[in-house]
């Protein structure tokens, strides 16, 4: 089964990605600041990662930084809803040099979201819809 | 004379630059805390339309009246920001206003929290916006009252002939100034966060509970009377926040009577 870590600061957007990843059948495990991920990833394995780029006082795209520089190859989708000095080109640039598989916008579609987990977990078939 | 010509204009430069940093930066801020309200609210759509009948309806659909009010929030404290740019500058009470604005507080305080109010002997003429510094006083009011968990006592003091430091971007630093503290007793803010409380959409206010907004507000307005901000005692508990307001020259020099 697909084991998704969601790293997000805003309660509103979590609960609405947790309620998609349920909605679809996926198991989901949430936490808000870079360290709390860095505790799960060691206690478990994960098939893909979410990852805000606006996390309150961190930067979600520092801790994929720490996370490659560590030796972690996990597949991650960034997700980013802009923020001071964060263009959609600044984060896409850094995103890929960080080997992140998807950049996301906030708000994305279901779809998006769902096609993006897929594609980052190696599975085959198409979103649907939206 | 040519020097202190070329020192103005590099000021009014690096102002203009800063101005423009600060709007991008406000830009970001907002595409941030919108996209992230906006989110939650088309996800839920969503899934009402293909699940008209869900045991869920009441709660998603509270999550959508929840986001639109909440941007709708955060869209009237940017107006509040940005405000009318022509609201006029003329001389206001300070002393006057402020024992109004702390006996409303009061008066409307839940049980537990009180304020006090300092003030010198002397009356404080300032030259500023009255309705603009009621915003003001409201919003670091209700700051303070939030970081002290509502209980307790938040002091409000003002005082004469202060010079502001150096360090802050006033618009005149030959005039005088006076000042006005708001003073919590609640942790204080950590050395690592002193830097950002001014940013826009910055808050340590719990989920949903703040804008972020608040302190930006208040250094949109002050700076726009040529006055500013400041974290005056950063290295203890509580907070005091102090506003710089140029006092105002014609009142003062007539001996500071406002009656």
């Amino acid at each position: 089964m697909i084991n998704v870590l969601v790293i997000e600061d805003d309660p509103a957007v979590a609960e609405s990605i947790l309620f998609v990843l349920g909605q679809n059948g996926y198991a989901a495990c949430h936490v808000t600041t870079g360290r709390a991920a860095a505790d799960k990833l060691n206690q478990q394995q994960y098939s893909c990662a979410l990852i805000d780029v606006w996390l309150g006082d961190e930067d979600g795209l520092d801790l994929l930084s720490r996370l490659r520089g560590a030796g972690n190859d996990l597949p991650v989708i960034i997700m980013s809803g802009g923020g001071p000095g964060r263009t959609l080109e600044t984060v896409s640039t850094r995103a890929d040099v960080l080997d992140a598989r998807t950049v996301l916008f906030k708000p994305f579609s279901d779809g998006e979201l769902l096609d993006a987990i897929r594609k980052a977990c190696g599975e085959p078939g198409p979103a649907d819809g939206q | 004379m040519q020097l202190t010509e070329e020192k103005r204009l590099i000021q009014d430069k690096l102002h203009g630059l800063q101005k423009i940093e600060a709007i991008n930066r406000f830009a970001g801020g907002l595409a941030h805390e919108l996209s992230n309200i906006l989110h939650p609210a088309g996800v839920y759509a969503r899934a009402l339309k293909s699940n008209p009948d869900t045991n869920d309806r009441d709660r998603l659909l509270e999550r959508i009246n929840d986001a639109v009010l909440r941007a709708g929030e955060i869209l009237r404290q940017t107006l509040a920001m940005a405000g009318p740019g022509d609201r006029e500058s003329g001389p206001v009470a300070i002393d006057t206003l402020l024992r109004e604005i702390v006996g409303h507080a009061q008066d409307v305080a839940p049980k537990g929290l009180s304020y006090a109010l300092h003030l010198p002997g002397e009356a404080i003429t300032a030259r500023a916006n009255e309705s603009e510094l009621r915003q003001v006083m409201l919003n670091l009011l209700v700051n303070a009252a939030d970081a002290q968990g509502a209980h307790g006592t938040v002091a409000v003091a003002a005082g004469l002939s202060a010079s502001p430091p150096a360090d802050l971007d006033v618009a005149d630093r030959e005039q005088t100034f006076c000042w006005i503290d708001v003073t919590d007793d609640g942790p204080g803010v950590p050395a690592h966060l002193q830097k950002r409380i001014f940013e826009p959409f910055f808050t340590t206010k719990p989920g949903g509970r703040g804008t972020g907004l608040g302190l930006s507000v208040v250094q949109g307005i002050v700076s726009g009377w040529g006055g500013g901000i400041t974290l005056e005692n950063p290295d203890r508990d509580g907070a005091t926040f102090r506003v710089w307001i140029p006092l105002d020259s014609i009142a003062t020099e007539i001996g500071g009577t406002h009656d």
